[in-house]
């Protein structure tokens, strides 16, 4: 939790997965059109909150989009090109406030896309399960499988 | 408030957790037995400071499917109890409240017979107030369970929010361990108790540990 990983087509030919995902959201970005290089972070708070250690960026929604923008850029990524798929965000637990975890996880990596101008492709967030997800960097498509229902794809 | 990095407890702070969490273990064993007419009895618990990753491990991994039972606690210590089984037991553990289910693991919450869901949740109940009284009293602190939520899901997806709520953002997260299991059984219905102290009110109930040992 809380990673954030770029990477050449060519050094994940199987692509990037997170496994058994809950309230926390993964962030996917890849190039649209040529489709080199690619990366996910693993977010699990909204934002960042007063002493948390700054030493893991991938934690938190706004500096997890930043870190994992940079890195890309540096491996060369054509930042016009970048488009975003995001998976997670689900209530686990039917309780608390109407705005669960996740909700705010999902709504914050949103907002932190849009300031950094990149549009968004596809999303499968909320509901109550659980997911894992396969994120390809050389087609843009990622594989959401649940314990509930059919795999989707985005 | 900055939240408290729990590898900074010594090794005496987790002894003295894991002898409250003893006895703790041995109230809720005797409440199991009583409740499912089976010979079940919880291990001796390990206090451990675990990285936040490694959590789903103890319940069979990531994507392990798990029947999970999850309660916050509240009172003079914070913290939350997860009870987690193999849907297998779960179904187990039905076949002794509910006599006449049909046999097999249970559903997804939303599609799960009410009665088997009273059950389950029920369990829960019993096994943390069980664990609750029995801890309250050797810390002589008020610690209350809240009600039981349910969940039917893969283990590390169940377990990310419950971390990630807690911790606030740090690495690690202090877990009191406890493995449920059937004396003479084969072994398929076993649980997994965790408890998961919010290290920022740690202090106070460390200190009234020490206290006592005066």
């Amino acid at each position: 939790m809380g990673e954030v990983v770029a990477a050449r087509d060519a050094d994940a030919p199987g692509g990037l997965a997170i496994c058994g995902l809950g309230s926390c959201v993964a962030v996917f970005l890849y190039e649209a059109r040529r489709l080199r290089v690619g990366g996910m972070a693993h977010v699990l708070l909204p934002e960042p909150l007063p002493g948390s250690p700054l030493t893991a960026p991938g934690k938190f929604a706004p500096t997890a989009v930043a870190a994992l923008l940079d890195r890309l850029i540096q491996l060369g990524a054509a930042r016009g090109a970048l488009r975003a798929k995001l998976v997670g965000g689900a209530r686990m637990f039917a309780f608390g406030p109407r705005e669960s975890l996740g909700d705010r996880n999902v709504a914050a990596a949103l907002e932190a896309l849009q300031r950094e101008g990149i549009p968004v492709a596809g999303m499968d967030t909320g509901g109550t399960a659980g997911r894992t997800l396969l994120a390809r960097i050389d087609t843009g498509e990622v594989r959401v499988t649940s314990l509930r229902g059919e795999p989707r794809l985005l | 408030m900055k939240p408290t990095d729990p590898s900074r407890f010594t090794p005496e702070d987790l002894e003295s957790l894991r002898e409250a969490s003893v006895a703790g273990a041995q109230h809720a064993g005797q409440a199991m037995s009583q409740l499912t007419g089976l010979a079940l009895r919880f291990s001796v618990p390990t206090v451990r400071a675990l990285p936040i990753d490694d959590v789903p491990a103890l319940l069979g991994g990531d994507e392990a499917p798990v029947v999970a039972l999850y309660l916050p606690i509240y009172g003079d210590g914070r913290g939350n109890i997860l009870i987690a089984m193999t849907p297998d037991a779960a179904g187990r553990l039905l076949d002794a409240l509910c006599p006449g289910r049909p046999p097999g693991p249970p559903a997804a919450p939303d599609r799960m017979p009410p009665l088997e869901q009273s059950g389950l949740l029920e369990t829960g109940n019993i096994l943390a107030a069980a664990y609750l009284t029995a801890v309250s009293r050797h810390v002589r602190l008020n610690l209350i369970p809240s009600l039981p939520h349910l969940a039917v899901d893969m283990a590390g997806s169940v377990v990310d929010y419950l971390l990630v709520e807690m911790t606030r953002g740090q690495d690690a997260a202090l877990v009191i361990d406890t493995q449920l299991m059937q004396a003479g059984g084969d072994g398929r219905l076993s649980a997994r108790l965790l408890m998961l102290p919010d290290p920022d009110t740690l202090p106070e109930v460390l200190a009234a540990l020490r206290s006592r040992r005066v």
